[in-house]
């Protein structure tokens, strides 16, 4: 998202975020914490989906939109990213995005639950956890109530295909290791093994030629 | 024969640094039962590992509308 001034590219970068959400949602509104007048390179924004505008009630500030389903389905969207300046001269600002927080939530008997979360830190703590992941709720699985329809139900979970960023074998079995506790082989170290298995996984993106979308119309 | 035309998209609005910190705040004490400013500090000291890590860094992400970074340092 570049632009010959930061405004310009602000507005590129915000008007397509714009353009996504609202075909899936009928309230709410963008909300910055940028003054596209002033925005400063270097400096974090966040961007938020939101109810409520400057003047409605601001407790609706921070909380997820209705979605539009059979389903009582609300979506929460929030974006962190700085401005930077080191593009062609032509258009030297562009927009970095850091960070993202993709969240949906289910609701039965007026109750809003956390469902499954899509979310991105770039400068993570610990940096080890600084990959796009996709967060799945324990409500899946504890038996908590789900509405009849809601897509959410766990007798309906497994059959969703769930969008994620193209992953490398090696992604995989580092989270076998790293999260699902898996032991090495052959009694290597854990970290030669993460070392090797890092390798790996950069080389499968500095080589690989698609993104694993590429072939969606 | 009619045509629906796309609607007009919403302003996108600039939230102010004090109803930021309001709503951090509203938000951090609804879900985790804390004070915003006190799930900045434990956010940028890493304390918060026994909340759920989905909803603290969804918290985290209404740290800049506080006026407060979310890593505490610059992107680089």
């Amino acid at each position: 998202m570049a632009g010959r001034t930061p405004s310009e590219a602000y507005s590129t970068f915000i008007d397509s975020m714009n353009q996504a959400l609202f075909c899936v949602t009928a309230g709410g509104r963008l909300f910055t914490s940028g003054d596209r007048r002033n925005l400063q390179v270097g400096e974090e924004y966040g961007v938020l989906l939101a109810g409520g505008g400057a003047a409605a009630d601001d407790r609706e500030d921070g909380e997820p939109i209705r979605l539009n389903s059979a389903a009582r389905l609300w979506l929460g969207v929030a974006h962190t990213f700085v401005v930077k300046n080191d593009g062609p001269e032509r258009t030297p600002y562009r927009i970095s995005s850091i960070a993202y927080s993709y969240f949906f939530y289910d609701e039965v008997d007026h109750r809003r639950q956390e469902v499954i979360a899509f979310q991105w830190n770039k400068n993570a703590h610990p940096p080890e956890r600084s990959y796009p992941h996709l967060h799945v709720n324990s409500v899946i699985t504890n038996g908590s109530p789900f509405g009849p329809r809601s897509p959410f139900r766990p007798d309906k979970f497994h059959d969703l295909h769930i969008p994620t960023g193209r992953l490398s074998l090696e992604a995989v079995i580092m989270f076998a290791i790293e999260e699902l506790k898996v032991e090495t082989a052959d009694n290597r170290t854990i970290a030669t093994v993460l070392s090797l298995l890092r390798e790996g996984d950069r080389r499968f993106h500095a080589e690989r030629t698609q993104t694993g979308w590429a072939h969606l119309p | 024969m009619s045509t629906t035309l796309p609607r007009a998209l919403p302003d996108v609005e600039h939230m102010s640094k004090d109803r930021g910190a309001k709503m951090l705040d509203r938000q951090t004490q609804k879900r985790l039962g804390m004070p915003g400013p006190e799930f900045a500090r434990r956010y940028r000291v890493g304390e918060l590992a026994d909340f759920n890590q989905a909803t603290v860094l969804d918290l985290a992400m209404l740290l800049p509308f506080a006026g407060e970074s979310m890593n505490g340092r610059k992107d680089p």
